[in-house]
């Protein structure tokens, strides 16, 4: 009897350990919902997923790269490089002191958004090069790109003919309608920028689940030695995967120029912290080979729930860190514990 | 030898010596090395647990509103 107690004990103790992260960021939100209860208004829930979606987006690319036991940090500099260059092509030609004062018009979107990509792809495939060709460990070679980035974009926004290393600001309105837009539905205003992360993250569903590329990446995360000895290619799998993950940056920095409306050096710092955290808390392992496309999204909208929350509840800004660390430190300690219960 | 790469030593002392041991998943490479049982990470998750609520708390009580 005794036995069966302690037996029973120990699997509910297994279950909270577990699920031990969604169970306090369930918490945290239900306890804000208590305090606050306009928290759940509308207009918030849709702030929040505003707010998510391009580092949501972000999260999508990163999220293929966690999965080959990777990672990425120099997503959040990339990201700003290509909303610095995102914003310089789409300044109204009416404002004076823009970076392009010989462009006479406004250039069509697919221009700004190609330069967005090939300015992230450009950062991405280097990544993906010292990875797959150099053997270089993930963290050293987008340790170096993230410098890189950022001082690319420090010496593009000083560039500006006015001379001063000001914000770029001012876009013409055909950009902010489409990119930072709302669809409206009866009295409802939903971001476009919520549908283009779904959209995104269905295409993404599909790569990840339904193509070649997608089950390459999973073998080739979870064994390497087994995916290579099964016929895949191992350096073009991991290439592709980073091509993809810098077409996301690149989108997600056109995207963040039109909702933040101004970028400036420090635009994106900090970003790939956000993007990591959503991926652990969505459940993809960084031990490689586990992760699913729904939960990078779910954990994309928690972790800026949580962020939400915390400023929504007046919580200090330097405990705001602390916890957005701990968040991930328990995040990587709840998956350890599963692969040694696993083992 | 001089001047040699000491992992290109190791691994032809690996070959003359008949070692057949590969290299294992990568799961295994980043986190099969932690000699750790599964008691002490759950009191390693447990602490973090605590850990995250003080920091909550204090957040709430040294925050502006």
């Amino acid at each position: 009897m005794q036995q069966g107690k302690a037996f029973n004990r120990q699997r509910v103790t297994d279950f909270l350990l577990h699920y031990a992260m969604y169970i306090i960021l369930l918490a945290i939100l239900v306890t804000v919902s208590i305090i606050r209860p306009n928290f759940l208004a509308l207009g918030n829930i849709l702030n929040i997923l505003k707010q998510a979606s391009t580092k949501g987006i972000l999260a999508l690319g990163c999220a293929g790269l966690i999965v080959l036991a990777g990672t990425d940090l120099s997503i959040g500099r990339v990201m700003g490089f290509s909303a610095a260059v995102t914003a310089a092509l789409v300044q109204s030609v009416t404002y004076k002191s823009r970076y392009f004062p010989g462009m006479a018009q406004d250039l069509p979107l697919i221009v700004p958004l190609l330069a967005s990509i090939v300015i992230a792809v450009i950062f991405s495939l280097i990544n993906g090069f010292g990875v797959s060709k150099l053997k270089m460990h993930a963290f050293i070679i987008t340790l170096g790109t993230q410098l890189i980035a950022f001082g690319a974009n420090c010496l593009f926004i000083e560039a500006q003919p006015s001379g001063t290393a000001q914000a770029l600001s001012t876009f013409n309105q055909t950009f902010k309608d489409v990119a930072a837009g709302d669809l409206m539905l009866g009295t409802v205003k939903i971001p476009l920028v919520v549908l283009y992360f779904l959209g995104l993250a269905t295409i993404m569903w599909v790569v990840w689940n339904k193509t070649r590329l997608g089950k390459n990446m999973f073998a080739v995360g979870g064994n390497e030695e087994a995916a290579r000895v099964s016929g895949v290619n191992v350096v073009r799998t991991i290439m592709l995967v980073y091509l993809i993950a810098g077409v996301l940056y690149g989108i997600a920095g056109f995207l963040e120029a039109a909702r933040i409306q101004s970028v400036g050096a420090n635009t994106g710092l900090g970003y790939e912290t956000d993007a990591i955290s959503a991926c652990v808390i969505g459940g993809v392992s960084f031990s490689g080979g586990v992760g699913t496309i729904q939960g990078v999204v779910i954990g994309a909208v928690i972790l800026q729930a949580i962020n939400f929350s915390l400023n929504f509840l007046g919580v200090n800004p330097y405990y705001q860190f602390i916890i957005r660390g701990l968040i991930i430190v328990l995040a990587v300690a709840i998956d350890v514990r599963k692969y040694i219960v696993k083992k | 030898m001089q001047g040699r790469d000491p992992r290109e030593l190791r691994e032809e002392m690996a070959h003359a010596e008949g070692s057949q041991k590969r290299a294992g998943p990568w799961r295994d490479n980043l986190y099969g090395r932690i000699r750790v049982s599964k008691g002490a990470m759950d009191k390693i998750v447990i602490g973090l647990i605590v850990l995250l609520l003080a920091a909550l708390a204090l957040g709430i009580a040294t925050g502006n509103r």
